[in-house]
């Protein structure tokens, strides 16, 4: 009961200060607006009177491309870089000395931004979906089996990419500048998370590539699910790999973090 | 150096006992420019800096203890220590019965730690918000909330400082406000790491009077550092001076005076002009106007000096002066440097 009300307090603090930043964060939701809008700019004259390319209709694209903006807006979390700065800073030290736990407060920091996020996405959306037409909603292939995979693939997508980002923000404790590390982790989660285009439209060989990674559990095999692209025994077992990769992810952020802890407490803030 | 190793009070543990703690850094070297940079990379050479060498000291419960010394003497570091931020290399710590850098809940509940430089409250959002979260991560009953909250509002002035955003508010202000937000769970323990940094006079003297009654008040042990000298003459009965990492002095503010100053000044007002050369038979003139002097003289002949100046000078006035507390520490520093 008291973790919840020091969560819910923290969610409404973090909240009233992302408000604060309102037109710094809507300039930075345009960023994840601008790809998905040129993508379907360049399929639409790419598709001309092709009725499939690659297994998607033109209708099935651009909800891809729509789903695909809406996930990766309410998914892809960033808390890599506050996690650097406050190690590199010393404010880390306030998570050690007081009985909240850092993991906490930036999860429920995240949740608050991305709240924010859901208020400029919905209109953003309806938008689309006027442009786009009635027709873009035939691309749906949710079925009763699968709409239950689909919510908890959206969770453990929102899970995975919090911990592998919090991991990566902890190589803070030993990187004087992780920026690059950030770059390159950035570079691989662009290519295969399906943001430049539907997965299984790769080459082959990068296909297999991306089956290594963590990536394309980010929003990828949730849109696979949501656009019926998956039947329910494959989203099950996408799932599983999911939830496996997010066990993975979880623990390698607790082992970072002891280990960075250790130094951090051995060096001083 | 007087120890106070034992507890006073046997039958009671002390609130802080360090035993015999080291704590050594291993730092980097890196020679300037690029040229070092590139040696750097390929071999990195490191040495190591021993910050804290073998303290020890006790503190009991309900003590208010000035921890001195120059900048880089370990000060900082033991407070971490303290507070389980950094992880002892030697040695032996206990806060209330805990091994701090274990970061227990049921310890974190119990104590504070403020630095004067670093701060706490939420930049963006008024400090009654920053209050309310601490509220609910410390566990604070409502009803002892509401009323610590007023408390510490009465005491410091908080009232219309309460719904500004922190980063509107002036420096003193900002500091008011982060010191009750480290009180408000009424920790058992507070170090206070330099409070009263960058304020001017009559918000430092504020400050120390609200120190000094949430320490009478509350009983709450207190380790306070401070550059200030007032902080410490006003806080403190007892100190702890530490220089390149070890203990130096651990007693009573007024003994170090009389242990390490043999002298005392006479300060004196004149009916009508005198001669300095007269004045130096009484002891070495320090300042001198033609009816003001300040003559120095050894402590224990201080009051026979005394008397021959009332016998053989026109004396309006006479006040026989210990030296200013901070010119006893800074003598004690730089004996410890030489």
């Amino acid at each position: 009961m008291r973790s919840l009300r020091s969560n819910l307090k923290l969610l409404s603090m973090f909240w009233q200060e992302a408000f604060q930043y309102r037109p710094e964060s809507f300039i930075w939701f345009l960023f994840d607006v601008m790809g998905p809008l040129v993508m379907i700019l360049m399929w639409r004259s790419a598709y001309g009177q092709a009725e499939q390319i690659g297994g998607y209709t033109p209708g099935q694209m651009m909800l891809y491309y729509v789903g695909m903006m809406s996930l990766r807006t309410l998914l892809n979390v960033h808390p890599e870089w506050e996690i650097s700065r406050e190690i590199r800073t010393g404010d880390f030290s306030r998570h050690l000395l007081r009985p909240l736990r850092f993991n906490r407060y930036h999860f429920m920091g995240e949740m608050a931004w991305k709240l924010l996020r859901l208020l400029f996405l919905t209109p953003v959306v309806v938008l689309f979906l006027l442009w786009l037409g009635p027709g873009v909603l035939s691309g749906v292939g949710l079925t009763r089996e699968t709409a239950l995979l689909f919510v908890g693939s959206l969770v453990f997508g929102y899970l995975l990419c919090y911990y592998l980002k919090v991991a990566l923000g902890l190589l803070a404790f030993w990187m004087t500048e992780s920026i690059g590390v950030f770059n390159v982790f950035f570079m691989l989660q662009f290519l295969f998370e399906g943001s430049v285009m539907p997965l299984d439209l790769l080459p082959g060989w990068a296909q297999r590539v991306g089956e290594f990674l963590p990536f394309r559990y980010f929003y990828f095999l949730s849109l696979s699910i949501f656009q019926g692209k998956i039947d329910a025994v494959a989203a099950q077992q996408g799932l599983a790999a999911q939830a496996l990769w997010c066990v993975g992810a979880y623990l390698a952020m607790r082992v970072v973090y002891g280990l960075g802890v250790r130094q951090y407490s051995a060096v001083g803030g | 150096m007087l120890g106070i190793l034992t507890s006073r009070h046997p039958d009671i543990p002390p609130a802080i006992s360090v035993r015999h703690l080291s704590k050594t850094y291993r730092v980097h070297k890196k020679d300037p420019g690029l040229w070092g940079s590139l040696k750097s990379f390929v071999r990195r050479e490191t040495f190591d800096v021993r910050a804290v060498d073998g303290v020890s000291f006790q503190i009991e419960t309900g003590e208010l203890v000035g921890f001195l010394g120059p900048n880089g003497a370990g000060k900082t570091t033991t407070l971490k220590v303290l507070s389980g931020l950094l992880y002892p290399t030697e040695g032996e710590v206990s806060v209330l019965g805990f091994r701090p850098w274990r970061r227990q809940r049921a310890f974190q509940r119990q104590f504070s730690l403020v630095m004067g430089q670093k701060n706490q409250l939420w930049w963006d959002l008024p400090a009654l918000d920053s209050f309310l979260l601490n509220r609910e991560i410390y566990e604070v009953p409502r009803a002892q909330f509401d009323e610590t909250l007023e408390e510490l509002t009465a005491a410091l002035d908080l009232g219309p400082l309460l719904r500004v955003q922190v980063r509107k508010l002036s420096l003193g202000e900002r500091m008011k406000c982060e010191l009750a937000a480290a009180l408000l769970h009424r920790p058992a323990v507070l170090f206070l790491d330099e409070p009263t940094i960058g304020l001017d006079v009559v918000m430092q003297k504020k400050i120390r009077e609200f120190i000094l009654d949430y320490n009478r008040r509350r009983r709450a042990t207190i380790l306070l550092t401070s550059h200030y000298m007032e902080d410490v003459e006003a806080l403190c009965e007892r100190v702890i001076i530490i220089d390149h990492g070890k203990v130096i002095y651990d007693g009573k503010l007024e003994e170090i005076v009389r242990r390490h100053v043999d002298r005392k000044t006479l300060a004196v007002t004149f009916l009508e002009p005198v001669s300095r050369e007269a004045l130096e038979g009484i002891g070495e003139v320090l300042e001198f106007e033609s009816q003001k002097a300040t003559v120095c003289v050894p402590r224990a002949e201080a009051s026979g000096r005394a008397a021959r100046l009332l016998n053989e000078f026109p004396v309006a006035d006479l006040n026989i002066e210990e030296p200013p507390v901070d010119d006893v520490i800074r003598h004690i520093f730089t004996a410890g440097k030489e």
